[in-house]
């Protein structure tokens, strides 16, 4: 695969895709959807902080 | 190469006899059962290793709250990585002086049918997760990062969607079905 890749999350709402676009780098491009692009290693650890670290409490 | 060091990803969903939630969650009523079966199948992946002469083995503990392996029942060659609050997720500990990367017990991603409990990380977050448009399974997700280190995934076991799944992506790995699904909490 290329590098950097680009990842793209589908969220369950879109209060999370509002909250996951907070973090520098990450880009909201849908109601629901966010983006962002880097090297493998760096995007396994945005996983972690956007998937389980972010609080989403609605 | 001074020995062969393995990394071992160990999730739960994907492993012979658990189908439903109730064994997957911490503290619910069949996750003591879950335990146990996770942890024969991660045995059985470390004594694989060894017996193909792996000189060093880690487990990484790769569900929930990472801490389902049972430390007294698994095999005491391997070192454990257990415990949350992590920087990589299903990866802990790796970097690239492994020589391959087994995954025990994985599932399907989002969205697949007959599937034994298919998702993509959380299934309370996430409805997909594309990378270069492709959608992805954990498994998939784990190996980006192991190939980016230089270390081949070389054993991913599961349900057989998961096989098929695997297989488009990952053509050169080994597989191992351990289950059928016949719906999302049914084998």
């Amino acid at each position: 695969m290329s590098n950097p890749i680009a990842m793209q999350i589908d969220y369950i709402r879109t209060d999370m895709a509002q909250t996951a676009a907070l973090v520098p780098g990450v880009e909201r491009i849908g109601p629901r959807t966010v983006q962002v692009t880097a090297d493998p290693e760096t995007m396994f650890r945005l996983q972690e902080l956007l998937v389980y670290r972010l609080r989403y409490e609605l | 190469m001074e020995g062969c060091r393995v990394f071992v990803s160990a999730d739960i969903e994907g492993v012979a006899g658990v189908v439903t939630p109730l064994q997957t969650l911490d503290g619910a009523a069949q996750y003591a059962e879950a335990r146990e079966l996770m942890t024969d199948e991660v045995n059985a992946a470390v004594a694989g290793a060894f017996d193909g002469g792996a000189t060093e083995v880690v487990v990484c503990d790769s569900h929930g709250g990472m801490q389902n392996l049972i430390p007294s029942r698994l095999d005491d060659r391997a070192a454990l990585v257990r415990g949350a609050i992590r920087d990589s997720l299903q990866m802990e500990a790796f970097d690239g002086n492994f020589q391959a990367v087994f995954i025990t017990g994985t599932h399907a991603r989002a969205g697949t049918a007959s599937a034994v409990l298919d998702h993509t990380w959380n299934s309370a977050t996430i409805y997909n997760l594309r990378i270069n448009g492709q959608i992805m399974h954990e498994a998939g997700l784990n190996a980006l990062v192991a190939g980016w280190l230089g270390v081949p995934v070389t054993l991913v076991t599961g349900d057989r969607a998961t096989i098929v799944q695997i297989l488009e992506d990952m053509p050169k790995t080994v597989v191992v079905a351990v289950k059928e699904g016949r719906g999302r909490a049914l084998q």
